[in-house]
């Protein structure tokens, strides 16, 4: 039978349980005969994305596929691009009859789909809960285990909590969950409110957001509910494992519970457990270091023994902070830290262990450490959660305790230790593996029952004639393109034969050399992909030198945006310098008004005392005048008087009031004279004080107005470089 | 001068196709009052046809396979059967229109003739001929070409011309020369290329094709095999049959020998391009290499080698 296993890692690169289990499968089903083809990705640098290489292993192929630019995001680990697609061609090329998944993670969904297309049969065998829980394990973020299956509201709130956890530093691997010590105060709290149902808010989240989470884990869910919904059988290695596939929507009657079978070769001649003479027991544990394996709750429980006992811890993971929290705890609790191990060190590891604990805080499904471990004849410490009471017996072949209970724990390895012949008994109390061979027997009827239903005979209907031939086309299409292609080969050389040497006894050097030569597909698309190539490369030369031009361009610009910053720097201290002088001219300007108005003042105050000073000296003339004339008209009566009676002619009155004192009149005269030129000296020297600050007004106003029209320009040239940098800058963005 | 004609349909259990077809087909044969006759060769397996006929079409005679035997050996069991000297083999689907006998039986009067084809039109379009036929070599692979099929008719659709063969068989043929060469090869079952067989083997005994556009008939084509089992395996009947043609008729150390450089190309080119239909079209051909050898072993010595025919046979050569 021709039959593909699917695995999202292959040995040597991973060699974890589900790897090691597939290639056990493949090499025993090889030996059996059957055409085995393993598809499997892998990271390799130096290769394209989703190229695909085969290489030959014992009996059996394994196809790489390249898988090199990790999922952007759920949508992409679910469906990663591109890689269905070349399952496809991978699968026309092999034709299984049937596929075999062992896990579809790093792959994507879209594999089975590929497979029913071809009407190839398929198998899955479910390792762990991904079929139903996007997170694999069951687990919540909190580490708390989710107890209802395939509610995408649930879901989602783990999607918002882990979107949440995403955003704190130093949590390690949060997306396994987080231990409640590595969470702020009280944020632990808001993180289970919110898983159990509750508001968002209190990890300040809103309603719209977790409604926004739940379309897209739907959405994403729904996929996947098609993707395992398509598969012809799914096999669960234990009963819870199955129930909860079920409980998560999985059609039961495709469900068939199949423990493992594994190849215990590399365990085989580990001594067995014996009584060492004042030794104390070794208890051991061997797996992954990540949270779900539950080392946190073993050391704990060491911690608390107070019997004497040693506990060596093996295992890797890429979990730092809590590896390097359970390294400290180990060494407080003064167990061993052995680090990681490879598969081939197993069997050391195991004959210096006595009772290999399984700590684990998830449901765990069928822990191929145990099978190894009773392999070994090593008897198991399990708590009693998911499937592990279908592997460990307790009290038969180990010892159950109850899950999470460090307490708990503590009780069943002091039993160990206390009770004599306790682990002798429990050794002896486990029954033989199930091996790979005994998996083989039932995984081949299983694929050709599968394989019995995806051929659907043709219908009834046609006649006989068509029918024949349809179905004779049909058993061919499932053969693979290898096998279709050596046929033709031989087929090709048998109708040379059989025309007899009529084609001139050509060899098939010859016709292969013609054929060659008259253009083979091929070796156009070859030579059409050559020179798209070259033209890409051409292309990419030139986008190459655009790029050197355009980055040329860019410093031109970025020298230009300088400059212009410099022009405009100093034009921004020309105008601070302008505007300061501005600030100069005005307070200048105000200094001579200042001026001109005291000028004026004083020059008015002035004029107005000469003037009043003027008008008193006036009135006083005036009343010196009025009074000497009051006194000098008797004196100028009398005078009359005697003339008159000397027979003189009497003088002119005003001749007389005038000469009545002349020097004096005179002197008088004199002074208002003065006054009024000093009077009129005043009022010109006011109206060209008043002139002068008019025409300074003019001045100080016309410089005014320019510096306002400097700043007016200047404001606008500036305006127009920020808008050239601006577009500048966006040009050489683009 | 006109003859009395027997017309042959090769059916399975299509009775929607007689109620369309046959009226107008007894309906012309009557006009005719030559004692014409149609017999309908019920290939069901099921003799399911001869009662619904008697009712319906009381005229038409039934010839019942016990077992589906394909339509190459269905023809043959009507042209046995048939009274006639001349028979005009037709499918179910197709509709004729009037007058559509008499231009064919006058071809038959040259004795170099061996077929006479109609116009085919196909689905009735006046603009889509089918029966304007020739083959060409292309790369040491021979392929069909109907020339009036795509484009607007050309001169050669409008005047009789020499052609590869009558398409879907259908023609006028004489009863004991169809007889005599073992009719359709059931080589090529289920369908396809056993038209183009049988007229090549009459070009290669020095007869002749001949296309004849003064008779129109329709072609209804319904896709109906395809529907059933379908496109995908009616293109692999029809790609399996062309490179059987070939291993049967191809002649010539250069022809062969050109055939052969481009099987292996083929081949590569499948194999290298990821091209598997075309690998399953070729081993469904290689497993009937032997047959097909068988067939060319025993052809009767060439009168026309495949070089000549392809030119000869082109339509509007003289």
């Amino acid at each position: 039978m021709r039959i593909c296993l699917v695995s999202h890692g292959f040995p040597p690169l991973e060699r974890t349980g589900v790897e090691n289990y597939t290639a056990a499968l493949a090499a025993e089903l090889a030996a059996r005969g059957h055409t085995v083809e393993v598809f499997a990705p892998r990271v390799r640098a130096e290769l394209p994305q989703l190229s695909l290489r085969r290489e030959e292993r014992d009996g059996y192929g394994v196809n790489w596929i390249t898988t090199n630019v990790p999922p952007r995001d759920p949508e992409e680990a679910l469906e990663v691009p591109g890689v269905a697609g070349r399952f496809g061609d991978f699968l026309d090329r092999e034709r299984p009859q049937v596929v075999h998944f062992q896990h579809l993670v790093k792959l994507g969904i879209g594999l089975v789909d590929q497979a029913r297309r071809r009407d190839i049969a398929t198998v899955y065998t479910a390792h762990d809960y991904y079929a139903v829980c996007h997170r694999y394990t069951l687990l919540r973020p909190d580490l708390s285990r989710c107890e209802i299956v395939g509610d995408s509201m649930l879901c989602a709130r783990c999607d918002l909590a882990l979107g949440h956890l995403n955003g704190k530093e130093g949590l390690g691997d949060y997306q396994m969950g987080v231990l409640p010590e590595q969470l702020d105060e009280g944020e632990g709290d808001a993180l289970r409110e919110l898983l159990d149902e509750g508001e968002p808010e209190a990890l300040g989240h809103s309603l719209d957001e977790l409604d926004a989470v739940f379309d897209r884990r739907q959405e994403l869910d729904g996929r996947r509910a098609q993707a395992y919904g398509a598969l012809d059988r799914i096999l669960a290695p234990t009963r819870f494992l199955a129930s909860q596939l079920v409980r998560g929507g999985i059609d039961p009657d495709k469900v068939q519970v199949l423990p493992y079978g594994i190849d215990t070769s590399h365990v085989a001649g580990v001594p067995p457990v014996a009584p060492r003479a004042d030794a104390p027991l070794r208890f051991g544990f061997l797996s992954g270091l990540s949270k779900h394996k539950g080392v946190h709750v073993l050391i704990e429980a060491f911690r608390r023994l107070r019997e004497p006992a040693e506990l060596a811890i093996w295992g890797y993971s890429s979990d730092e902070p809590y590896v390097e929290r359970m390294r400290a705890a180990a060494a407080e609790a003064g167990a061993v830290w052995r680090g990681g191990f490879d598969r081939d060190e197993l069997a050391g590891c195991l004959a210096e262990t006595d009772v290999v604990v399984v700590p684990s805080i998830w449901v765990e499904n069928q822990p191929i450490v145990i099978r190894e471990a009773f392999a070994a004849g090593r008897p198991v410490i399990a708590p009693r959660l998911g499937a592990l009471p279908e592997s460990v017996n307790d009290g038969v072949d180990g010892l159950l305790y109850e899950p999470d209970d460090a307490d708990a724990l503590a009780a069943a390895l002091a039993r160990c230790v206390r009770e004599e012949g306790l682990v002798a008994k429990l050794a002896a109390g486990i029954q033989p593996v199930h091996e790979v061979a005994g998996q083989c027997d039932e995984l081949e009827p299983v694929y050709a029952e599968v394989g019995a239903e995806r051929r659907l005979p043709r219908d009834d209907g046609l006649p006989a004639s068509v029918r024949a031939f349809a179905e004779r086309y049909d058993e061919l299409r499932t053969l693979p393109t290898r096998t279709l292609y050596e046929r033709a080969l031989q087929g090709l050389e048998k109708l040379r034969a059989g025309f007899g040497g009529e084609p001139g006894g050509t060899s098939v050097e010859d016709l292969l050399r013609r054929a060659l030569k008259s253009g083979s597909r091929v070796q156009t698309r070859l030579r059409d992909q050559r020179r798209e190539a070259d033209w890409m490369k051409e292309t990419l030369d030139f986008e190459q030198q655009e790029v050197t031009w355009m980055r040329t361009v860019v410093a031109d610009h970025e020298a230009a945006i300088r400059a212009l910053e410099e022009e405009r720097d100093w034009l921004r201290s020309v105008v601070q310098g302008k505007e300061q002088e501005v600030a100069w001219l005005s307070s200048e300007l105000d200094k001579v008004r200042g001026e001109v108005l005291r000028a004026a003042g004083v020059g008015e105050q002035v004029g107005m005392h000469l003037k009043n000073t003027a008008e008193l000296g006036l009135a006083a003339l005036q009343a010196q005048e009025h009074v000497l004339g009051e006194e000098v008209r008797p004196l100028l009566e009398i005078l009359e008087r005697v003339t008159r009676e000397n027979g003189e002619t009497p003088p002119d009155a005003p001749r007389r009031r005038a000469s009545d004192d002349p020097a004096l009149l005179e002197s008088l005269v004199q002074d208002v004279r003065e006054g009024a030129r000093r009077l009129m000296e005043l009022e010109n020297e006011l109206a060209w004080r008043r002139s002068e600050m008019q025409g300074a007004l003019v001045q100080s106003n016309r410089r005014l107005a320019k510096i306002f029209l400097a700043r007016t320009g200047l404001g606008s040239r500036i305006n127009r470089w920020r808008i050239e940098d601006a577009r500048r800058a966006g040009e050489a963005s683009e | 001068m006109t003859r009395p004609v027997s017309i042959v349909l090769p059916a399975l259990g299509d009775t929607e196709l007689f109620e369309a077809n046959l009226p107008s087909l007894l309906e012309d044969l009557e006009r005719r009052a030559l004692g014409d006759e149609v017999i309908v060769v019920d290939d069901t397996g099921e003799d399911v046809l001869a009662a619904w006929l008697a009712e319906r079409f009381p005229a038409v005679r039934t010839v019942a396979h016990e077992v589906n035997r394909g339509f190459a050996l269905a023809l043959r069991s009507g042209v046995e059967a048939a009274r006639h000297d001349l028979v005009f083999s037709m499918n179910t689907d197709v509709r004729v229109r009037a007058g559509f006998l008499d231009p064919l039986v006058a071809c038959l009067d040259d004795g170099d003739v061996f077929a006479v084809a109609p116009r085919v039109l196909l689905n009735g379009d006046p603009e889509k001929i089918e029966s304007v036929t020739s083959l060409r070599v292309r790369d040491g692979l021979a392929e069909l070409h109907q020339a009036a099929l795509g484009s607007e008719p050309g001169r050669s659709a409008l005047e009789p011309s020499p052609i590869a063969f009558a398409v879907g068989g259908t023609c006028l043929f004489r009863r004991d020369e169809f007889l005599a060469c073992g009719g359709f090869d059931p080589m090529y079952a289920p369908f396809y290329w056993e038209d183009i067989d049988l007229c090549w083997a009459a070009w290669r005994a020095g007869k002749r094709t001949l296309y004849q556009p003064a008779s129109v008939v329709e072609h209804h084509h319904r896709g109906t095999i395809g529907k059933l089992i379908g496109d995908d395996v009616v293109r692999a009947a029809i790609e399996k049959n062309r490179l059987l043609f070939q291993w049967k008729h191809l002649d010539g150390d250069e022809r062969l020998a050109e055939h052969a450089a481009a099987l292996y190309r083929l081949t590569l080119d499948a194999w290298l391009g990821d091209q598997r239909d075309e690998l399953v079209w070729l081993n469904l051909a290689l497993e009937q290499a032997d047959e097909a050898l068988k067939a060319r072993a025993s052809l009767p010595e060439a009168k026309a080698g495949f070089d000549e025919i392809l030119r000869r046979s082109s339509p509007g050569k003289p």
